[in-house]
């Protein structure tokens, strides 16, 4: 797993306009999937891969024979093509347009998608500095538009300690009302109940985000039954870097759309040191000297790391035998996610 | 129309019990697409198959594998996923209530809306609560199987439940600080400092939008009626100058807009 203050890699190159000025910008994803990095595979572990078959005559149908089609009515479909669609593109342009400042608290974090990190490109940083100083004494938030692989994206670009990111928003049609969904007007308003609510919430009032507390409980207790098994030499199998096809997680793990390619894996913190000549607080580089793993360890889950460690041994003697059975050469599988 | 309730929970808060129906409120826009075999455009069917044999796997047999180390995976079955699970639960535990602006806005994940299930008073009167507050609740929950971290708003009178990502989902660049020292000129300030003024106003998100997905509704339409549209293109935009006199010609012309 990649370290979490740094490695990403920038998918997207732009310009931001803000006005008649432009300001050449690499897009970095701030969020990632957690993945487990789970594998599909067949009941006595050997890889899976994807297939797609006619309904008709049942049988295999390659990439090259598959294309996109929608449903007009029940089993009647149009279909379209990869150069149709991309002609529809709103704006073959790379700029992101900058037309609006509106009050910090005025964009609800129900529209935020996707978080985003502007870094300076190209070879001044002079006018994105411009920007994000102007922005932050403003206390404003900026609104862009964008065309981003044959897609339309509204951005809020907040600039915090010099740094410009950004949230992708939905589009208003996409979040429902309180109206839509059924939740009842407000009839009265008890004046004693909003006190005793206001009490409560001051009871119980903090100042930090607890982002050291935020994990995912199920990768870790995933894990450990894991590890356990490890440990017994239960189901455990080799296989070789690209084989079987990766398990998408069934909760909502993001879309494909604008979480950037795999593969280059750079460090965005360097690319800020080099353009904006960006640091860490001494104090905050002492306490994220430490894994974020190693941060929220608690006396249970260090107990399970010491169970993970004690299971190496075990496991690494019992691996040849299985892997001997297990070993397979397959062919790289096709991809064919994003159909 | 109204949706249907995808959880039921309660809401512990000031020592009472509130229940809640939980909504999604977010509505899929997108065109769906299927695949079709080229040939009769008919729908296709995916099936995982052995990828060494090519023999088909069926559904209920296939495993999810976890890699431990460098290629060594451990196959989970059912039993040891549920074994993974945490204990359901109908409580939503509100741990701390925090001033809307130290939530990162990397965190939000998906929102839901909190629809009352009884006691309607008590909802409404929380929703004004945090709307005065200015403060949002840190909630805790399981749902579905899953264990939920939320932040709890209120959205234009309604309590509104935005999950939050995970640690491990988040690329934080915490207290990283451009370096100040460099010097930026007061003149091109100022202009810009008046250019972000001249295009200051309200957050209007209904005037954004998709476009494309619009374009391709169209298309669609089109070709089901067995019609051919043009297609859109690209604009050119306006040659780049110095720093100072784009600013200057910007501000121009937004003063220019916010008079007509």
């Amino acid at each position: 797993m990649p370290d979490n203050a740094t490695s990403t890699s920038s998918f997207w190159s732009g310009t931001i306009s803000f006005g008649l000025v432009s300001i050449p910008v690499d897009l970095y994803p701030a969020n990632r999937t957690a993945a487990l990095g789970m594998r599909m595979l067949g009941p006595d572990g050997q890889a899976l891969k994807r297939q797609y078959i006619c309904s008709t005559e049942g049988k295999t149908v390659g990439q090259d024979d598959l294309v996109r089609g929608y449903e007009v009515s029940e089993d009647e479909f149009v279909t379209v093509s990869d150069e149709e669609l991309e002609s529809l593109a709103p704006d073959k342009s790379r700029d992101i347009d900058l037309n609006r400042f509106v009050p910090r608290d005025s964009v609800s974090p129900a529209y935020f998608e996707r978080g985003h990190y502007l870094a300076p490109s190209g070879s001044s940083s002079k006018a994105y500095r411009l920007l994000a100083d102007t922005m932050e004494r403003a206390d404003k938030v900026g609104i862009g538009t964008f065309v981003m692989r044959s897609k339309a994206y509204v951005m809020a670009i907040f600039a915090e300690r010099g740094i410009l990111h950004g949230q992708t928003l939905r589009f208003f049609d996409e979040l429902r009302s309180a109206k839509d969904v059924g939740v009842p007007r407000q009839k009265t308003m008890d004046a004693k109940l909003v006190a005793e609510m206001k009490k409560a919430i001051e009871r119980d009032a903090a100042e930090k985000f607890p982002a050291d507390s935020l994990h995912d409980e199920r990768a870790v207790a995933i894990r450990s039954v894991a590890e356990m098994k490890l440990r017994k030499n239960q189901d455990v199998v080799q296989l070789s870097g690209s084989e079987g096809e990766e398990a998408a997680e069934d909760d909502e793990g993001p879309s494909e759309d604008l979480m950037g390619p795999k593969g280059k894996v750079i460090d965005l913190m360097e690319v800020l040191r080099q353009r904006l000549g960006a640091s860490q607080d001494a104090v905050h580089k002492k306490s994220s000297g430490a894994s974020p793993q190693k941060k929220r360890v608690s006396a249970v889950k260090a107990a399970l790391v010491q169970v993970a460690k004690s299971a190496r041994t075990p496991s690494k003697q019992a691996v040849p035998a299985v892997k001997a059975k297990a070993t397979r050469k397959v062919a790289k599988r096709t991809a064919m996610k994003r159909a | 129309m109204a949706a249907r309730a995808i959880w039921k929970g309660e809401l512990q808060v000031g020592g009472r019990c509130l229940p809640v129906k939980f909504y999604s409120a977010v509505e899929a826009r997108g065109v769906h697409f299927r695949l079709l075999h080229a040939k009769d455009q008919e729908p296709v069917a995916q099936q995982m198959v052995d990828a060494e044999t090519g023999k088909a796997v069926p559904r209920e047999e296939v495993r999810k594998g976890l890699e431990m180390e460098d290629g060594v995976f451990v196959v989970l079955n059912p039993a040891d996923l549920a074994q993974a699970e945490p204990p359901a639960s109908r409580t939503v535990a509100l741990s701390s209530f925090l001033p809307a602006s130290v939530v990162p806005p990397a965190w939000f994940g998906r929102p839901y809306y909190l629809g009352p299930d009884g006691d309607e008073p008590a909802y409404f009167a929380l929703a004004q609560a945090l709307q005065d507050s200015g403060r949002v609740g840190i909630a805790h929950w399981v749902m579905r199987k899953r264990t939920y971290d939320g932040a709890l708003i209120s959205h234009k009178g309604a309590l509104m439940m935005i999950a939050l990502r995970r640690q491990e989902e988040i690329l934080a660049l915490d207290n990283v600080s451009a370096d100040a020292s460099a010097a930026l000129d007061p003149k091109e300030v100022k202009l810009a400092q008046q250019l972000v003024a001249a295009l200051e106003g309200p957050f209007e998100p209904e005037s954004y939008h998709d476009e494309y997905r619009e374009r391709v509704a169209k298309l669609l339409a089109a070709k089901a009626e067995g019609k051919t549209i043009p297609l859109a293109r690209a604009k050119a935009k306006p040659a780049a100058r110095s720093l100072s006199e784009a600013l200057q010609s910007s501000l121009k012309a937004a003063k220019e807009n916010r008079v007509a």
